[in-house]
């Protein structure tokens, strides 16, 4: 089959048929490894097991055992018979933020080795909050990745059209590699300014440090990134080398786990784009691993409204520290090329998520002009809340106990049962300066952090140009579905959703399991429109063939494919640059018009009608191919029996009364029925509860997905 | 809604101030036309606008939190509504702009994050919009009005203000302003600066408030009679759409707000919003001993074929919990070296917010609460019409003027205000570049490239300064990365990197700028022209005896590349060093040079860095070790400044170090001038401090200063401290000839780099660069009434 018949499928193509075998997705979090396991048949079957951080690998296992042992199956059994394992880990971005990865070199062009120092004129700045600007004193840089006596300047230089205006000095790359080495250096990113031009003196250095320190972890940052600009670049190079020698170890170590238990497949590995990688790629750019966790949540999101039929929905993920906003339109995720990861800002392709501090752990505090402020602080696991009795500070998990939305006895399932006395105190103390008793304290605090967080939905909609009001809000993790019937309703949105709530709690895992094969190519290059189509086409072929053979290698079938072109173009004289599709089978002189009005179509909708300066020309910036190798999708199935939840009724203090109220109470164990109701209303799940304010009304569609709806405001 | 508790809630009153004393201010009328604009406290607003003024007292605490998110992310939104309209570089990447809301009459109740220097214009534009609009044409519901008047306020005529009014009811009840740097506007030069301009007629056209829509609709003739006037005026109607996309996008909001809790309640967060900042500030205010404080800083050929240094200075005068300023003792206006009284006033309250009102987000009425002015008219820093201002010399000058007196203000004050005392920093001076040649496609280009703001914080009174930290006035602003510039503009670049010794030293050194080279690259010839002031007239001051920053340079060095270059190992220099090593000192070009760069020819440009703050011979010597480790200062710096000495091994040489402190002291106290007091000798116990050296104390009765270094007592603090000192005065090139140029290169005036010493243990109080003939600045002085009352409080 040739790349054009490849790309001919359906953006939105679905496999009808059944997986031949199982499909695993394992995802470790900081506290459980969650497992889903797809049957041959479509089902989704799920396990947890406590993650073993001093060797991730156990938890790993044992995760799929549980499952394995609630299939009645031996885990070799399971695992001979499974098709597919992908696996989404933190290991890597652990290992940076924690900032314990390998002892980093960087070999960098000669005049220009301060680069991740000069951070582009950013670095105090980036990542910080921006209500917190102005309290200079307390603002800095982030702490180096390398140290400058770590840092070796290159004679080399190549220009902006890739020619090379300086030799490459091999004898100084020789000597650089024997001194980092002999300074106890494990790993080495080197990084040329134009090497997205011309990588050639990247990979003859790289050569030559493998052949002198052929111990040493080395990536090229321009294997990682193919976009203009060397410190976002160098960003992506130096985490990768730091991360390096450990994702080494530990991709091996699953793999070869796996395969002592029966595996007889690669395993795979969840990426920040979306998909997933091999082994080989996860060892050769672990850095893609990255915040690889939320992004299988996208990937699951995607999936199920894929299957159920949404086509706009703002995913919305409310952990214990942070809550975390993502964007799906037309049932494709979006997609970002840059982002800031722990204060550097980071060239790589990835899935786009925005956070703030909120989260059940986010403290309430007074500030200088005694002020009730929420966040961004959180009491993490430890301490914690209040609640969990061992802290002092009161949070918002506090506020939802003392508010009778959370069941002291009942959080997470009952496993940990929370003093509701240390809540009440905590909100108490809180609230006494501030002339309010502790439920208005308790329903203050979940108001402000609920603002807060219907805040970062408006403010992500206007830099994306959507409108929130045309998006339902897809609600997770253990806050997810307490607050955002109230978040979505300030954010004016019309629905709030639970999705499967049996498997709300391993939704990552679940992503992981569903997930496709993806790798992106790029190629940078600054071509000023119009020209002929040949120079806007050609680049393709090159970037397609790569994608063609990796699948290949990989196991794909031509019929299992999926090339997308796509081109990023701007105007010269602004700096927006936009995704253009290419479209199918484009071809002729006319090509280049089509796409010119395509990119005018496009930055229209996305920063308004006449917000181009078309005389000042249109420019393509670089080229991209997202290559897709469909894997076989579990199917959901509607209309599965499951027996009725028990029901009470508690007191609930709802600030739109200003009181306590009798409020309904249902209990579920995972798979949820019932009769539409109104609110107020508490449905209790496993791992959270589902809250109906006072106005809306809840029901359970035909897949069991918990769907709340919001009374369109005033 | 959950019922509050009144009870503890402050009563909230509309603070009305006039900002200057009317019956002694000079001259006049301040109105805007000759003399800037002044707004009362009573504004004189035509009935038939009818206000939309009254709130809530008793707002619940809850609400008001929610509100006041909202307000903040609203103005985030009608930031970056702007910004995705806009696309220009300028715009995104530095962030040459800002937004903010004010009240129905006025007051600025929330900015945004940009540039900082723009937080008081708002107020004086739409003050002086209602007081002279309002009845002709009059102010409607759908209006938006356009201005960039410097004299109504803006910093110069480049950034456009575009505002609207938000009616509810039928009446007036909010505003809606953004300010931005539009670009291209007309004038003489291509960029519409005019650093050549004698007056404001060779500049763009100003045009005071000015409708450009009516109930909704752009008015097309006054649009086109404004974009007319521009080189690009495709991009600036397009500049001119962001604005209004913003605008609209905010006024949307605040209907949406003002449905949801109607406008008593939003009133009531705006004014309890203006009323914690303001109670914030006066409590910190009230935490400083009252005094007065002064800073001077010197500007070099401040206009064609100029050769004197030209003076700005300002003084504060703390009472209790309010600031007087003055600018008296600033030289007079001078070509387009100048700013407007809305600028230096605009400058103090941004400083003054950074100060003191750091965790009020950005709330500029709460703050001018405490603040008046005395301002001279036809000087530097509050011109009268028609002196041009496009090249913001003064205006920029102005904040950093303000930060520094500001800065020894709080630095009188408890440690929590202490710490936030910050010596200037980079982006210090006007010394911008503009790039301009045929690129490789056969395109004119003409840059200024962003490297400038990579900026630089100086030294704070408790920690080191930042390096390459940016600006702290302009915090969200992006340099780019050389590949984007080589993209841009026919040149390459050398090297790009952090300065070593350029943060200016001290007790805790100021932060190092950035230092680069480029080369035309796949071109016949490139310009450079600089739009500076003379770096020789040092504006990059340290604090409280810091060291100034190397404040900048601009060199060219011809034909110092090979033809050649790929098989010429070693012919492609990537330092100053490699530099000097081929072809001897640098010689620095003119403030005011245009130079024809043609390929091979080396062009370097040194930004300006960070002040320092303190004695550096007190500085902790394994800071200084930790400093040349990671290549921060050479050991050649390190002995000089800082009398450290360090062993083979790399680690510091104690016996060597205090040899050569004891030697550096031993310098000071034989060079210096002795003092024009005797210092009374006694010691003072546990003085109490005042800056980073000098401190105050009772003794038998009377209220003297002391040396903090050795508890010397000075003197009674009815004189200034700085007569008891033994002054040591050099032209600062002899201090440091690379960090600090040759002033007698550009300036006629001698530019001198003077010390104030403990004439007990030579301890360092305080640098001035100043004119030789100038008398010492009297820059801090404590009013001993209020010296008293703390010491019986203790």
């Amino acid at each position: 089959m040739s790349h054009a018949a490849a790309r001919a499928k359906d953006a939105d193509w679905v496999p009808e048929d059944g997986l031949k075998g199982y499909s695993i997705g394992v995802d470790i979090g900081g506290t459980f490894t969650d497992c889903a396991v797809v049957s041959p048949a479509g089902e989704v079957h799920t396990g947890k097991a406590p993650t073993t951080p001093d060797d991730r690998s156990r938890g790993f296992f044992e995760a799929i055992n549980v499952v394995a042992d609630r299939l009645g199956l031996p885990l070799r059994d399971l695992l001979a018979q499974t098709e597919r394992i992908v696996h989404g880990t933190t290991t890597g971005t652990n290992a940076i933020v924690a900032r314990h990865g390998a002892r980093l070199g960087l070999i960098t062009t000669a005049g220009h080795g301060d680069v991740m120092y000069l951070m582009r004129g950013s670095g105090r700045t980036s990542g910080l909050p921006a209500d917190e600007l102005l309290d200079v004193p307390s603002t800095n840089k982030p702490e180096p990745l390398v140290p400058k006596r770590l840092i070796i300047e290159i004679a080399e230089r190549i220009d902006v059209d890739g020619e090379v205006v300086v030799d490459l000095d091999e004898d100084a790359v020789r000597a650089a590699a024997r001194s980092l080495r002999d300074a106890g250096v494990e790993a080495v990113c080197i990084s040329f300014l134009w090497s997205i031009k011309n990588p050639s003196h990247e990979r003859r250095a790289r050569e030559i440090v493998n052949e002198e320190t052929p111990d040493l972890y080395v990536s090229c940052a321009s294997d990682l990134v193919a976009r203009l600009g060397e410190y976002e670049r160098t960003t992506a190079g130096l985490m990768n080398a730091y991360i390096g020698p450990l994702m080494l170890r530990y991709v091996s170590s699953i793999e070869q786990g796996a395969r002592e238990r029966g595996f007889k497949r690669d395993v795979l590995f969840a990426q920040c784009a979306g998909g997933a990688i091999t082994g080989d790629e996860a060892r050769a750019a672990p850095i893609r691993t990255v915040q690889s966790g939320p992004v299988a949540g996208i990937v699951s999101s995607v999936f199920w409204a894929q299957q159920v039929g949404y086509r706009n929905l703002i995913a919305a993920d409310m952990g214990g520290t942070t809550f975390d906003v993502s964007v799906i339109r037309d049932r494709q995720p979006l997609e970002r090329d840059l982002s800031v990861f722990q204060r550097y800002e980071l060239a790589l392709p990835m899935l786009d998520v925005e956070s703030i501090g909120a989260g059940g752990g986010s403290i309430a505090w007074i500030d200088a002009s005694g002020r009730l402020n929420v966040g961004p602080q959180s009491a993490g696991a430890d301490p914690g809340p209040a609640c969990y009795g061992r802290g002092e500070a009161a949070t918002v998990t506090d506020a939802d106990v003392v508010l009778g939305v959370l069941d002291p006895e009942r959080f997470l399932g009952g496993r940990m049962p929370l003093d509701p006395e240390r809540a009440l105190q905590a909100v108490r103390r809180i609230g006494e300066p501030l002339g309010l008793d502790p439920y208005q304290t308790a329903a203050g605090i979940v108001r402000i952090v609920d603002s807060r967080m219907a805040d970062l939905i408006r403010r992500m909609s206007v830099l994306r140009g959507f409108d929130p009001r045309e998006f339902a809000c897809l609600a997770f993790g253990g806050g997810g579905p307490v607050h955002c019937a109230a978040v979505a309703r300030e954010a004016g949105m019309r629905q709030m959703i639970v999705p499967l709530p049996r498997m709300a709690a391993v939704w990552s895992a679940f992503g992981a399991a569903a997930c496709d094969v993806i790798h992106v190519y790029q190629r940078a290059e600054l071509i000023d429109l119009p020209v002929d189509s040949e120079r806007i086409l050609g680049p393709f072929g090159a970037l397609e063939s790569q994608a063609w053979a990796q699948l290949a290698q990989e196991g794909f079938a031509g019929d299992r494919i999926m090339l997308r072109r796509t081109l990023r173009m701007k105007y010269a004289m602004q700096v927006h640059d936009v995704e253009v599709p290419v479209p199918e089978g484009l071809h002729g002189a006319a090509a280049c018009e089509v796409l010119i009005q395509e990119f005018e179509r496009m930055y229209e909708r996305l920063f308004g009608e006449g917000s181009g300066y078309r005389e000042g020309g249109v420019q393509v910036t670089s080229f991209q191919v997202r290559a897709t190798g469909h894997t076989t999708k579990p199917r959901l199935v509607t209309g599965q029996e499951t027996g009725w939840p028990d029901e009470c009724e508690r007191l609930v203090y709802w600030q739109e009364y200003g009181r306590l109220e009798p409020t309904r109470v249902l209990r579920a164990e995972g798979e949820v029925r019932f009769d539409r109701l109104e609110g107020p209303a508490l449905i209790e799940l496993p791992d959270t509860v589902i809250v109906v304010r006072p106005g809306q009304s809840v029901r359970v569609d035909d897949y069991g997905n918990v769907v709340v709806d919001l009374p369109a405001r005033g | 809604m959950s019922s509050s508790n009144p009870a503890s809630a402050e009563e909230v009153r509309v603070i009305r101030h006039d900002e200057v004393d009317r019956d002694s201010l000079p001259e006049g009328p301040w109105d805007g036309t000759r003399y800037s604009y002044i707004p009362p406290a009573e504004l004189s607003i035509d009935p038939s606008l009818r206000l939309h003024a009254e709130f809530d007292q008793a707002i619940d605490p809850v609400t008001y939190q929610v509100l006041r998110s909202r307000f903040w992310n609203m103005n985030l939104d009608h930031s970056d509504t702007i910004k995705r309209v806009s696309g220009s570089p300028v715009i995104v990447y530095m962030e040459d702009f800002n937004t903010s809301l004010l009240t129905e009459d006025g007051d600025s109740v929330v900015c945004g994050p940009s540039i900082q220097y723009f937080t008081g214009y708002g107020d004086l534009v739409v003050k002086w919009t209602l007081e002279n609009r309002s009845r002709n044409p009059g102010i409607e519901d759908g209006d938006i009005f356009m201005q960039n008047d410097p004299y109504v306020g803006t910093a110069h005529q480049i950034d456009v203000q575009l505002y609207t009014p938000v009616f509810w009811e039928g009446r007036l009840f909010c505003w809606i302003f953004g300010n931005c740097h539009v670009g291209d506007i007309g004038g003489i030069n291509p960029g519409s600066f005019v650093p050549e301009a004698p007056d404001i007629y060779y500049e763009p056209v100003p045009i005071p408030p000015i409708k450009i829509a009516r109930r909704d609709q752009i008015q097309q003739d006054v649009l086109q009679m404004f974009v007319r006037q521009s080189r690009t005026p495709e991009k600036l109607t397009l500049q001119i759409r962001s604005q209004v996309a913003g605008l609209r996008t905010t006024r949307a909001r605040m209907l949406e707000l003002l449905r949801e809790y109607g406008a008593p309640t939003i009133k009531g967060a705006m004014r309890r919003m203006i009323h914690d900042c303001s109670k914030a500030v006066g409590e910190r205010l009230e935490s400083i001993p009252d005094g007065t404080w002064r800073e001077a800083i010197l500007i070099g050929s401040a206009g064609p074929g100029d050769r004197r240094a030209h003076r700005l200075l300002t003084t504060v005068e703390k009472v209790g919990d309010s600031m007087v300023f003055s600018n008296a003792g600033t030289d007079p206006q001078f070509f387009a070296a100048n700013g407007t009284y809305g600028s230096w006033r605009s400058a103090l309250i941004c400083a003054a917010g950074t100060l003191l009102a750091h965790d009020q987000m950005y709330c500029p009425a709460g703050v001018l609460a405490h603040m008046r002015f005395q301002p001279v008219p036809g000087t530097l820093n509050c011109a009268r019409y028609p002196a041009a201002v496009t090249p913001l010399a003064s205006t920029i000058v102005s904040v950093y003027l303000a930060s520094q007196v500001l800065s020894k203000m709080v630095s009188a004050g408890p440690p929590e205000l202490r710490k936030r005392a910050n010596a200037t920093g980079g982006v210090a001076l006007p010394g911008w570049w503009v790039a301009s040649g045929i690129d490789r496609s056969g395109r004119f280009v003409a840059d200024v490239t962003g490297d400038q703001v990579m900026g630089a914080i100086g030294a704070f009174a408790l920690r080191d300064g930042i390096d390459t930290g940016g600006a702290w006035w302009w915090p969200r602003s992006t340099a780019g990365n050389v590949e984007d510039w080589e993209q841009a503009v026919p040149f390459l670049y050398l090297y790009r990197r952090e300065q070593r010794d350029s943060g200016g030293p001290g007790l805790w050194r100021g932060g190092n700028g950035v230092e680069l080279a480029v080369t035309p690259h796949k071109t016949h010839e490139l310009t450079a022209q600089v739009i500076s002031v003379d770096p020789g007239v040092i504006t990059t001051l340290g604090l409280e005896g810091g060291y100034p920053g190397h404040p900048g340079n601009f060199i060219n060095v011809p034909g110092s590349l090979p033809a050649d270059r790929r098989s010429q190992r070693g012919a492609w220099p990537t330092s100053r060093g490699e530099l000097e090593l081929a072809h001897g000192a640098l010689a620095r070009v003119s403030p005011k040079a245009v130079v024809s760069l043609k390929p091979g020819d080396v062009w370097v440009v040194e930004n300006s860095a960070g002040g320092g703050v303190g004695d550096p011979l007190q500085r902790d010597p394994g800071r200084v070790r930790s400093d040349i480790e990671e290549g921060r200062i050479s050991a050649a710096s390190a002995e000089r400044f800082y009398g450290v000495v360090l062993d083979a091994a790399g680690n510091v040489d104690a016996a060597a170090t205090a040899d050569c402190r004891k030697a550096a002291h031993d310098e000071r106290l034989a060079s210096a001038t002795p003092p024009s007091r005797p210092a009374d000798g006694r010691t003072l116990r546990a003085p109490t401090q005042v800056s980073t050296g000098i401190g105050w104390g009772l003794l038998a009765g009377q209220s003297v200063w002391a040396c903090l270094s050795c508890d010397v007592a000075l003197g009674g603090t009815s004189v200034p401290y700085k007569e008891f000192a033994r002054v040591l005065e050099r032209n600062p090139h002899d201090v440091d000839p690379v960090m600090y140029a040759d002033p007698g290169e550009y300036c006629d005036d001698a530019i001198v780099l003077r010390q104030f010493h403990c004439p007990a243990c030579a301890a360092l109080w305080a640098t001035e660069v100043c004119r030789a003939a100038d008398p010492p600045l009297d820059d801090l002085r404590i009013k001993p009434g209020h010296a008293d009352r703390k010491v019986l409080a203790a």
